[in-house]
């Protein structure tokens, strides 16, 4: 009898070696999380429970609800800002919680592009690319996107120079669209949207910033959290926090964290932005968003 | 159907698959560093990008063996104990609760089709390479040997 080749004797110690290391790592993986007093499922559960105490507000698109988040900004200390200042961001949470609670392009548009005269945007085309691989083909979104006739009027918006920039607003509108929860689009169901708010606990810090980055991650990593979560920018602002810092030394901004309760999974979690004031448009403009939990980051987009 | 032609179809099937597994897995390494950064879900030992890198080194180093002048068994052996070892992983992460596979990176997410084709594939391999294994260490084995292998 011919005796078992060298070769076939190499892959057999190799592969029975992977498999032994694979069966010991998936039977280690199993083990933990099935057990009920793994102290990692433990802290996980305290902090669920914690979170999802509470009044929370239901996320609505009423004047009641503006006057809420209203109520919730003035309770808030923030002398340093003045009378037109506070009703902006009053403004900006307010749309931040309406474009994170119904998906709607539109609502997000007031958000993420919430401008004054004379500013503009530059959309991320790398950064949209990688949200298109998630959501459903390019094809779809281009077909939905030669139907659609009612491009928005985004002003200053238009202003950037990469490809043609209507076509590309309009095809973000088209993926967050398709990312909403909306039934005609129901290819992406919104598994995390915000339902309600906790104002309780509410919290907001102005600071100056004179340096970049400007990031409220630290802040987030030391507070109980199971996974921080920060979407990528898919669109960043004219003037931005470096041009403001470069012409008067330093940047406004507002630190906000709150708590909001979802149709996902984990049923309520901390959240925080960031907005910096353009002077110039008088407007505070979205600079980042943190979540205390580490969602699909398909769901959340920024 | 000739056996010699049933054999070379399906080592093609499983060279091309392991192939666009592996180049699938490179993808995602450059195409989304930030979600490869965190613990692989299964072998929490590697980073995911780390733990994907392995994986698609080892698919590229099976369809060498596949492609390349090896005896008929290693190539069997080599599919088997792949598909053994994506089985494994695959029950782990059933198990654990963990539903989505990385198998072909995020494309196995974003077409649940495409994940459920890899799971018929794996079947396919496994089953494929253990009968190919056998009869192929059979048939080696059975082969009398000639002069100058013996004279080794």
């Amino acid at each position: 009898m011919k005796p078992l080749s060298k070769s076939f004797i190499a892959v057999l110690i190799a592969g029975a070696g992977v498999l032994v290391f694979l069966l010991y790592s998936s039977s280690n993986t199993i083990k933990q999380s099935r057990a009920v007093d793994n102290p990692d499922t433990i802290r996980i559960k305290g902090y669920l429970t914690n979170w999802a105490k509470g009044e929370f507000v239901s996320i609505e698109n009423s004047p009641t609800f503006a006057r809420k988040v209203n109520e919730a900004i003035e309770g808030i200390d923030l002398q340093t800002l003045s009378a037109a200042q506070k009703n902006k961001l009053m403004e900006g949470f307010y749309n931040l919680l309406q474009a994170y609670s119904n998906r709607d392009a539109e609502y997000f548009h007031k958000y993420r592009f919430a401008l004054g005269s004379g500013a503009s945007v530059v959309v991320n085309p790398g950064q949209l690319k990688n949200i298109e691989r998630v959501l459903p083909s390019a094809k779809d979104v281009e077909k939905a996107v030669r139907k659609s006739k009612n491009l928005h009027d985004l002003g200053a918006v238009k202003e950037y120079s990469s490809g043609d920039p209507e076509f590309l607003i309009e095809k973000y509108r088209e993926l967050l669209m398709t990312a909403s929860d909306n039934p005609k689009n129901g290819a992406m169901k919104c598994t995390d949207c915000w339902k309600g708010v906790n104002f309780s606990v509410l919290s907001a810090e102005v600071f100056a910033s004179q340096a970049e980055p400007i990031t409220g991650t630290w802040r987030m990593e030391r507070e109980p959290n199971i996974g921080v979560y920060k979407p990528e920018n898919l669109v960043t602002f004219k003037p931005s926090p470096a041009d403001l810092i470069s012409a008067n030394g330093s940047v406004q901004c507002v630190y906000v964290k709150f708590m909001v309760k979802t149709s996902g999974l984990v049923s309520a979690y901390p959240a925080s932005a960031i907005w910096y004031w353009s002077p110039a448009q008088e407007a505070w403009l979205p600079h980042e968003l943190l979540l205390g939990c580490q969602l699909n980051s398909t769901s959340i987009l920024f | 159907m000739k056996i010699n032609h049933i054999q070379r179809f399906f080592l093609g099937f499983c060279a091309t698959l392991l192939f666009l597994t592996a180049c699938a897995k490179l993808v995602q390494i450059f195409m989304d560093p930030a979600a490869v950064r965190a613990p692989d879900p299964i072998v929490h030992q590697f980073q995911t990008g780390v733990f994907l890198l392995m994986v698609a080194t080892i698919e590229f180093v099976i369809v060498a063996l596949i492609v390349g002048n090896t005896p008929l068994s290693t190539k069997y052996l080599s599919i088997t104990i792949i598909s053994i070892c994506f089985g494994v992983y695959r029950y782990a992460a059933f198990a654990s609760g963990k539903i989505n596979c990385s198998c072909m990176g995020l494309w196995s997410q974003k077409y649940p089709i495409l994940s459920q084709l890899l799971l018929l594939s794996l079947v396919v391999m496994l089953t494929g390479g253990l009968a190919g294994l056998c009869w192929s260490i059979m048939k080696e084995r059975r082969r009398p040997m000639n002069l100058q292998e013996a004279a080794r």
